[in-house]
């Protein structure tokens, strides 16, 4: 039933876009909300839709803390609905991926499906990087090991708490490309994005060096992507405003509708419009 | 520097946000966990705030008629009557001269909360309890004392609405205000360094009940007994028999319904290794790491995870592990009431029940039990199991 012909590597991805001048639109959904084979067919839409760069699938756990209410509410649903790791893999590999794929998990669930066999499932499902919410750079060691003998990116996360000299330390080894977290806080929707923003987008993308910075946690919509991505940052990962029409029964046309709007945000238009 | 591994266990899984913060927490300890001042105010503070020692107490009617000594180490007598008292004195104290102004903590049976908004209070520190809505409906009583010393307490709906979900909020809350904010944590349990800085802060328990058996009985006890929640008051208490090697240490988990039926909490017997709230321990969890429900009638015990340094203990064989369920737990309130005139709390019900079961094999030997806290807390719940309307 894999239909995976090999993964898209992230960087290639990442060096179209730029050779364009767009942003990466990332879209997450968390596999199994509502249920297994919905999300199937919705990841199946949103990668068909033209409009999404990355897509980022969540593996649940029942105990996620880096999330906030929005994504907490998904993960019980999917989890109600049968959700388990071996389905995820069977969902991912099932994909016409014509975008990477990358997973969003918390740590116990790699670890008792076991470091290597999850690594190994993902190179076999097409899955093209890793991002564990709860694993800090210090304990990440293994994981990154596994990821690297499998060809999956594992893409670190770093916050605006994250010192000068840890984001350096942490970042010697980005690959796939770089999570900047915007806020101190949890994943959920807010209305405007933090101050600081563009000051910790540009110190993110020094110590990045060449890989590519994606800003996630409270983009909602169009405006906050188009700020991110006019702020520098090559990427712009959006969550719960999607999971949030996911859980109010909203038709695939309407999703669509507003992924390509998210799109739009990240082309040049708005320089191209000040040009003319 | 502190340790942040027991064996293979322990560590610091938590999203990078919180590591920062971790590592703040961890350098306030380190500097000022042998301060002389810090420690002077701290002994001062529990003497005179919280009443240390606490007593050694010979359990004469029960030594009776079970057939081996039992002594009580008197944790119900700590000030707000649960040994939590240590640990949030301690804490509030390093977080102070961290300057920091509020704390927030979790809550399972009340107990950690109200002794939190207790320190608060005492430092002149704002406070925030996290607890969830199942715990609030069963802990009534210490909801409002939280709230009578000035605590906010915020309910917790998510998930299980029990003690996991309220320390996951808590994290989730304290990510948000590292600035002024101290999360206080409340057993020996979580990311580093709170399981290595909630063990020193509790043993105490453990230096005293050694004084004091030498003192009373010119002799170390055969078997230390205390239940295992997160694992403060146990580990605070063995941390003083540790390298008396003859000394047997027993840990008594939340049988709840029996280990059978599922609806438990005892970590050891239907637990593995895993990973939940920032430690790699022994957890309860399915197969593909999802976190179990628990069930215990004491809330303090109904957790899916268990402190790492006891895993450890486990492994070495140092420590030995074992549970109680409800209805010898709820016995065991009883009969220490009738008894003996003390209501042991629910949870420290779990080490009683321990000993009466295992009265035969400790017949003539000397054994103490930690009474973590007291019942007072609990008579509803017992109440209700005993069909009594109050
Ligand atoms: C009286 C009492 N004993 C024991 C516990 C369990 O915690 P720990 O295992 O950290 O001692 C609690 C927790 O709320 C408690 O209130």
């Amino acid at each position: 039933m894999m239909i995976s012909k090999g993964h898209l590597r992230l960087s290639e991805q990442f060096d179209r876009l730029r050779s364009r001048g767009e942003g990466a639109l990332i879209a997450y959904i968390t596999l199994g909300d509502p249920t297994p084979a919905e999300s199937l067919a919705i990841a199946q839409t949103l990668i068909d839709s033209g409009s999404v760069d990355v897509l980022e699938l969540g593996v649940p756990f029942s105990d996620p803390i880096a999330d906030g209410p929005v994504i907490q509410a998904a993960v019980d649903r999917a989890l109600k609905a049968g959700m388990n790791t071996d389905l995820a893999f069977d969902i991912a590999g099932a994909l016409d991926k014509k975008v990477p794929v990358v997973y969003l998990t918390y740590y116990n669930i790699v670890l008792q499906y076991g470091i290597e066999r999850f690594t190994e499932s993902c190179r076999a499902a097409g899955v093209s990087g890793l991002i564990v919410a709860d694993l800090p750079f210090e304990e990440s060691l293994e994981l990154r090991a596994a990821c690297k003998l499998c060809d999956v990116d594992y893409i670190h996360v770093v916050t605006p708490n994250t010192g000068p000299e840890r984001m350096r330390k942490i970042l010697a080894d980005a690959s796939g490309f770089v999570y900047l977290v915007s806020t101190m806080g949890v994943t959920g929707k807010r209305k405007t994005l933090s101050d600081s923003l563009g000051e910790f987008i540009r110190r993110g993308r020094e110590a990045a060096r060449q890989a590519p910075v994606a800003v996630g946690f409270g983009i909602s919509g169009p405006d906050h992507v188009g700020e991110v991505v006019g702020m520098g940052a090559d990427g712009a990962i959006v969550g719960s405003a999607i999971v949030d029409l996911i859980r109010d029964g909203t038709s695939a046309e309407e999703i669509l509708a507003f992924v390509k709007t998210l799109k739009q945000a990240t082309r040049p238009i708005s320089a191209a419009v000040n040009k003319t | 520097m502190i340790e942040s591994r027991y064996g293979e266990y322990g560590g610091t899984y938590v999203p990078e946000m919180l590591v920062p913060a971790l590592q703040d927490v961890a350098a306030g300890y380190e500097k000022y966990r042998n301060d002389p001042g810090f420690r002077a105010e701290l002994d001062d503070y529990l003497k005179q705030f919280v009443g240390r020692p606490t007593p050694l107490t010979l359990s004469r009617n029960m030594s009776r008629k079970y057939g081996f000594k039992l002594y009580l180490k008197r944790e119900d007598q700590a000030f707000t009557g649960a040994h939590k008292i240590n640990n949030t004195i301690g804490q509030a104290l390093l977080a102070k001269r961290m300057g920091k102004t509020r704390l927030i903590a979790e809550t399972g049976a009340g107990q950690h909360g109200v002794a939190t908004a207790t320190a608060a209070r005492a430092l002149g520190m704002d406070c925030t309890i996290f607890m969830g809505e199942v715990d609030i409906e069963r802990q009534k009583m210490n909801v409002f004392r939280m709230r009578l010393l000035g605590a906010e307490v915020v309910a917790v709906k998510n998930g299980t609405r029990t003690l996991k979900d309220a320390i996951s909020e808590a994290m989730r809350s304290w990510v948000t205000c590292l600035d002024d904010t101290h999360y206080l944590f409340g057993t020996a349990y979580g990311p580093h360094p709170f399981p290595a800085m909630v063990k020193d802060f509790q043993s105490v328990i453990g230096r005293e009940a050694r004084a004091q058996i030498l003192e009373q009985e010119g002799d170390l006890p055969a078997c230390v007994v205390a239940c295992v929640g997160g694992g403060s008051n146990a580990i605070g208490i063995f941390s003083g028999f540790l390298k008396d090697e003859a000394v047997r240490l027993v840990g008594v988990e939340a049988g709840g319904c029996g280990i059978d039926s599922g609806k438990h909490a005892a970590r050891f017997q239907g637990g593995s290794k895993g990973v939940l709230h920032g430690s790699y321990t022994y957890v309860l969890q399915d197969k593909y790491g999802q976190i179990s429900d628990t069930h215990s009638v004491s809330a303090g015990l109904d957790y899916a995870a268990v402190g790492p340094e006891h895993s450890m203990l486990r492994d070495i064989g140092r420590a030995e592990y074992s549970y109680a369920t409800d209805d010898e737990a709820l016995h065991a309130f009883r009969e220490l009431g009738m008894v003996e005139g003390i209501l042991p709390a629910l949870e420290s019900s779990h080490a009683v029940a321990w000993a009466i079961k295992n009265a035969e094999e400790l017949k003539g030997k000397t054994v103490i039990v930690n009474l973590s806290g007291r019942g007072d807390k609990d008579v509803y719940t017992v109440a209700k199991h005993m069909g009594v309307d109050i």
